[in-house]
């Protein structure tokens, strides 16, 4: 059977093959924008769907229909929903967030005061996350190969298995109950000092050191049954540097991949963690969104979380694609 | 090997001692007055645990923007004890529609400008044309206000007799707006143009909101002075997410002042090293859908679902055991308040059953969801007598736009806080259904609506309050409406003391210093 192939598919990829990086960042870009657009359509139809007027609950027990119709009609929330989706998407393309319902706050301005939280807290616990993963995997990895040291393996596998069983706001209330009330070591709660972040970047990190750890400890025995690692043993190659050439690049290309994802699902653990240690972020100010349905902020916070996200998910990309060109090749 | 298990064990024992030190502190004291204090800066949770929507408090609709607000305006009057106080005003006079009030002398405002009788009538003109509550509070925008500065009097001229005028402004919506704040610009976020307690220092919108004391302040509420060394020298106002988080911080010393309306309440209400008052924050209602069509329109059916349920039931269920059993559509702490449990429908479920098991509907049942299992327990009383019913379990916001933009539902089981003057609950118990008017559950009951608009124009507090008292009466009787539980929240201080006001806000001089 012939394979007919149309002359433009043909070009194109003739044209891919020659520019694998250039192929890869437009692929990248068009993935980015169609997610923050779709982001953007799910993030609206969903406050649709959840329950409760935000006009009655701004205007407060007190309003009568008059100041609650004249509200809505300030808010634009009278107009038919296409309108609002249309208006909301024109604002959002030259970068207005809109404007808080419940106090007239530009929503950016929100954003920026309470981003710095977030990314912090985020930012500290992804490096708590791969100082200790990273080390950890590869250090039970090499000791558990080939089935040695079976107490440690399964001492590993069942303590991993059940801190990545904890949720994020049980492990920050446990130690905010260890650690902060009983003990007195930390605060817990504000931001007032740098100490304020350490319980909750840990209570943020238990969940992913522990599926981290295990997955590097898994990718280091892979590498270390793998042919070019028995044959640099049998160079008789100095240990540190079969570990510091071969295995680490191997399994960090693994271990970034899966921070790519573990990030995302940090941004998720930081709302909780945010109101069990009474952080300002982002997360809180997404709580208090939800409760008093001040549809610019949710929407606000929501896009730029999921931008975030979209962009550290794009940034592992190709940090993994510099790694390891031929997945670049490959796709 | 020994040595990780020695570690190991260690570790163990230290976070075992944490968890039994956490689960055994307290009970020690401090008890009783120091030698001396200093003053010292204080920080507060916010109540509700909710962030306000702006600091002028005449256009604020939410009750955490009063509080604060409260610290740094000043009302004419205050209520502290369920008896009206003075204020801005030292004394008041109502007569027929003419109610005059005789302000403190020596006033002035946190600029330095001393505040005349024509600055606060223009700031309550201001407060009646731009107050969405003005109406609701003073029965009417139809008033006008005269001062004369020389006696340093203000006047109102109501269109009619309005009994709650003078308490109806001690809602820190009323509260006096000095000439700065009226101006074109003026920025309440920026500063505050108050005569309170409490000049504003810094805001960190959706964070905190922070107040420096200001000197010579004599003319809080019932003529309390602040100069005092144990007056706290600043005052924050901290927004908490959560009740857990707030009494950690309550307990580590980081927070001074915490209301708690769930079960964290049982960390420390038991602790003497903490200053502890109660106060009635809203009601829980049952509410019944009595728009044409629906089953509850019918008084039988009405009854029998209050005979169904067990009142003191669904009262424990609901707040955790911190609610206490509802007495009267008004709160204790309300003027004209009377215990009017006998008129209340008893527990009978097998009258109920009666009715009930007959019901050809599924009876809808808003819940919300702040009420711990009560909703069911609703649900599942309902079902033994017989009734088909289902619960659609909603936040508050839901619970509002449910209740007053649709008819898609029969009983409702909802808090309400305007339960501290009998002419609040007229506007919602009668007149048009929402979008024309309040009355959600559609309640059409003549007698109430003319003892109520008797009770209105009744200068006489005795008077009004009998007429009132038919009213309610009235409105149980025909089962209208069902009140359940009173919900409490614990008021808590760590080295401070403090009274509670109007609305079971902080009263801001009332402050002490204990440490």
């Amino acid at each position: 059977m012939s394979q007919v192939t149309v002359p433009g598919v043909r070009a194109a990829k003739n044209w891919v093959s020659a520019h694998p990086w250039l192929a890869f960042i437009v692929r990248r870009a068009a993935f980015l924008v169609v997610s923050v657009l779709a982001l953007a359509l799910a993030t609206f139809l969903m406050l649709q769907l959840i329950p409760g007027d935000p006009v009655t609950r701004i205007a407060g027990e007190d309003a009568t229909p008059q100041s609650i119709e004249q509200l809505r009609r300030e808010l634009g929330l009278d107009r038919p929903l296409w309108e609002q989706f249309t208006a909301y998407m024109g604002n959002l393309l030259t970068g207005d967030l809109g404007t808080s319902f419940q106090n007239g706050r530009p929503v950016g301005e929100i954003i920026a005061d309470r981003l710095p939280v977030t990314a912090t807290l985020a930012a500290c616990s992804v490096a708590l996350v791969l100082l200790i993963s990273v080390p950890a995997g590869i250090l039970i990895g090499s000791m558990t190969r080939g089935g040695r040291h079976r107490a440690t393996e399964s001492s590993f596998v069942t303590s991993t298995g059940i801190a990545a069983a904890i949720p994020d706001f049980v492990a920050g209330t446990l130690l905010a109950l260890v650690f902060g009330v009983a003990l007195r070591w930390l605060p817990v709660g504000g931001v007032g000092t740098a100490a304020a972040f350490v319980l909750p970047v840990i209570a943020l990190s238990i969940r992913p050191v522990a599926v981290l750890s295990r997955i590097i400890r898994m990718e280091t025995l892979n590498v270390l049954s793998l042919e070019y690692i028995r044959t640099a043993e049998s160079k008789r190659l100095p240990p540190m540097r079969i570990y510091r050439t071969h295995v680490l690049p191997n399994v960090l290309t693994a271990a970034l991949t899966v921070t790519g994802l573990l990030l995302g699902g940090l941004i998720g653990g930081a709302v909780t963690v945010e109101n069990v240690f009474a952080l300002p972020g982002l997360g809180t100010v997404v709580v208090q969104a939800v409760t008093v349905r001040d549809y610019p902020v949710i929407q606000g916070v929501m896009i730029v979380l999921g931008i975030a996200v979209l962009l550290i998910n794009t940034f592992v990309d190709a940090l993994v694609a510099l790694l390891d060109p031929r997945s670049v090749l490959a796709n | 090997m020994k040595s990780h298990r020695r570690v190991l064990a260690v570790t163990v024992a230290a976070l075992s001692a944490a968890v039994v030190l956490s689960a055994c502190q307290g009970g020690s004291s401090d008890a009783g007055p120091p030698a001396s204090v200093t003053p010292r800066a204080i920080t507060i949770a916010l109540d509700n645990y909710t962030d306000l929507d702006t600091l002028d408090p005449q256009t604020s609709t939410n009750s955490v923007a009063a509080e604060v607000s409260g610290f740094m305006y000043d009302t004419l009057v205050n209520v502290k004890n369920g008896q009206v106080v003075s204020g801005l005003a030292e004394s008041w006079t109502a007569e027929d529609n003419i109610v005059t009030f005789d302000l403190v002398d020596g006033v002035t405002c946190s600029d330095g400008t001393p505040l005349t009788a024509n600055a606060v009538a223009a700031s309550m003109e201001r407060f009646r044309d731009s107050s969405p509550v003005a109406v609701k509070q003073t029965g009417s925008k139809d008033w006008t206000v005269t001062a004369d500065d020389a006696a340093n009097t203000v006047t109102f001229s109501l269109p009619s007799p309005f009994g709650p005028f003078v308490t109806g402004i001690a809602n820190t919506s009323a509260a006096i707006v000095c000439p700065a704040g009226l101006e074109a610009g003026a920025d309440f976020m920026a500063q505050s143009y108050g005569t309170g307690a409490f000049v504003l220092d810094e805001v960190s919108p959706g964070v905190e909101y922070s107040m420096t004391a200001r000197e010579g302040y004599t003319w809080g509420a019932g003529g309390e002075s602040t100069e005092r060394d144990d007056f706290p020298s600043e005052v924050t106002f901290t927004l908490i997410a959560t009740e857990s988080a707030a009494v950690n911080m309550f307990v580590t010393d980081e927070l001074d002042i915490v209301r708690v309306y769930g079960s964290e309440r049982s960390r420390i209400e038991d602790d003497d090293r903490y200053f502890g008052a109660s106060e009635i924050s809203n009601t829980l209602f049952l509410q019944f859908n009595q728009a044409p069509g629906h089953p509850t329109a019918d008084p039988a059916v009405r009854l029998a679902i209050a005979q169904a349920i067990d009142r003191q039931v669904l009262s424990d269920v609901a707040f955790s055991g911190y609610g206490t059993l509802a007495e009267d559509v008004l709160s204790p702490a309300a003027a004209c308040f009377v215990d009017r449990t006998d008129v209340m429908p008893t527990s009978d479920p097998e009258a109920a059953a009666e009715v009930l098991s007959t019901l050809d509907a599924d009876l809808t049942i808003l819940g919300w969801n702040q009420l711990s299992s009560a909703p069911e327990v609703l649900l599942t009383a309902l079902t033994n007598a017989g009734a088909t019913a289902h619960v659609d379990g909603l936040d508050a916001a839901g619970m509002l736009d449910r209740q007053n933009n649709s008819q898609d539902w029969d009983v409702s089981m909802f808090t309400f806080s305007d339960h501290t003057s009998p002419s609040n609950f007229l506007r919602y118990f009668s007149g048009d259904h929402p979008p024309t008017g309040n009355n959600y559950p559609s309640i059409d009951n003549a007698d109430y609506t003319a003892l109520g608009l008797q009770a209105l124009a009744e200068p006489d507090q005795d008077a009004q309050c009998e007429l009132w008292s038919q009213a309610h009466d009235t409105l149980l009787e025909s089962v209208n409406t069902l009140p359940l539980s009173y919900r409490t929240k614990g008021m808590f201080g760590n080295g401070v003391t403090f009274e509670p006001r109007q609305y079971s806000q902080l009263d801001p001089a009332s402050l002490t210093l204990t440490r």
